[in-house]
């Protein structure tokens, strides 16, 4: 009887060996992937979310040059100039 | 050793270890046991590889798909910031109300400052000749202005249609890099086209973007295609520099799914490959981001498990065999001393079939 129990002891080491190795490469591999997605994400949203304020940033500091270079601070070519500046970017709030 | 001690142990009757041994025989069914016990570890092996395989290139063409919409995407808004970038320009050379080079060329200088993604930035008159250019000289020394561009499709295309026009990759006149080309109409009060401003977008701004997208995905290759199937973005450098021209092959076809589509194919070396192709719809551009992982890089992966599993079966068929081989073993040498006792005492049948019996009740 107990060499039947041995043979099925040595399935079952076989079978958990194969299991156990297989589920952390499994897993080692899924994980890793799965983490690549996700930082590959964050980084691009925290991109996207970085890159209006940058954008208007260097926007508002361009037309400041632009002013410094009219050298006219009437109102109606200030108006011209800032109304210019803004229009392309439509979701600028002034 | 102690097999061999086993029948002597037996014959002074004392029950041992080794007698235990002698009855575990078993022979051929035994070796037949062993490796029978092998084969369900050889079909879950082969079925775990193969479940691997299908669920590594489902993983790969997610990961893939992934990447090329959200380069896509990224393409889209550089794009459009050149776009508004070049529409802000023309705004302004409205609003002051002249085409004075000197005036003008302050007026580019500093917007162009605001756009490091443009490779070059200028303001045309109504013939096409630049009047006013960032950067003001060429890599040669040469100044930019005064060169004439009304051979250029986005000079005419905004005169036929006085709207921004972005036209295909191309090498710049004056940049001498890949660029695409982005025009916009500047009107005077009367709503008459007077010039035209002109940005150029740096490809290798693209490039430097797609390149730190893809810095972690050591195996995933990319490839941007303009709407007539030239190289924008590659992983072959040579291919972008020269702008080759990949239209021919399926693989690299545009999809009119716009959400992207999977493709398993060749690309341009033969190499067969799991791809994802997603289009890059804005402003009209009408590009395509191929994001590919070859078939080798992902076989790597699977032939590794596959070994693995390879091993772990071939130990316990090896550990199998080795019991049943054993249990013949002791089962022969169990008879050959039965044979000698045979020989020795006379009549080892009485004995063998009491002391046995007497001592299996004992062992087990």
């Amino acid at each position: 009887m107990y060499r039947f129990v041995i043979l099925f002891l040595v399935m079952a080491s076989v079978a958990g060996g194969l299991g156990y190795f297989q589920e952390n490469r499994w897993e080692a591999s899924a994980v890793e992937r799965s983490d690549r997605q996700a930082r590959l994400l964050a980084r691009e949203v925290a991109q996207e979310v970085g890159r209006p304020v940058e954008v208007n940033a260097r926007v508002i500091e361009a037309l400041a040059k632009l002013v410094e270079i009219q050298g006219d601070l009437s109102s109606n070519v200030l108006q011209l100039m800032v109304s210019a500046q803004r229009a392309p970017f439509v979701p600028f709030h002034p | 050793m102690s097999v061999w001690k086993a029948p002597i142990d037996w014959k002074v009757g004392a029950p041992g270890l080794g007698q235990a041994r002698i009855r575990f025989g078993g022979g051929p069914l035994l070796i037949l046991l062993g490796i029978l016990s092998g084969l369900p570890a050889v079909l879950i092996g082969w079925s775990l590889g193969n479940l691997w395989e299908s669920t590594l290139v489902a993983k790969a063409e997610q990961e893939a798909m992934l990447t090329a919409r959200v380069i896509s995407q990224n393409v889209s808004l550089q794009a459009e910031e050149c776009v508004r970038a070049v529409e802000m320009v023309a705004k302004q050379v409205e609003a002051w109300g002249t085409l004075d080079p000197a005036v003008l060329q302050r007026v580019v200088t500093t917007e162009k400052a605001a756009f490091p993604s443009l490779s070059l930035l200028y303001i045309g008159n109504s013939e096409g000749v630049s009047i006013a250019v960032d950067p003001p000289f060429d890599k040669f020394g040469t100044p930019n202005a005064g060169t004439d561009y009304h051979d250029r499709d986005y000079y005419q295309e905004v005169v036929r249609t006085a709207k921004i026009f972005i036209s295909p990759v191309r090498i710049g006149r004056v940049s001498h890099i890949p660029n695409v080309q982005i025009a916009g109409p500047i009107f005077d009060r009367q709503g008459r086209l007077k010039a035209f401003a002109m940005g150029g977008i740096d490809v290798n701004v693209i490039r430097a973007r797609v390149a730190e997208i893809v810095s972690d995905q050591s195996s995933l290759r990319v490839v941007i295609l303009d709407r007539d199937g030239r190289t924008i973005v590659h992983p072959d450098k040579t291919a972008g520099e020269e702008l080759r021209d990949l239209s021919k092959y399926s693989l690299f076809q545009p999809t009119t799914d716009p959400n992207g589509e999977l493709r398993r194919g060749a690309d341009e070396s033969g190499a067969a490959v799991e791809a994802a192709v997603v289009p890059v719809t804005h402003r009209g551009l009408n590009w395509r981001v191929i994001a590919y992982e070859p078939e080798a890089a992902i076989r790597a992966e699977v032939s590794q498990a596959v070994r693995q599993v390879g091993m772990i079966t071939a130990a316990g068929l090896a550990a199998g065999l080795m019991i049943g081989w054993g249990a013949r073993m002791n089962r022969g040498r169990f008879r050959s001393n039965r044979s000698e006792r045979k020989a020795i005492n006379g009549t080892p049948e009485n004995q063998s079939i009491q002391a046995p019996s007497s001592e299996t009740g004992k062992t087990h």
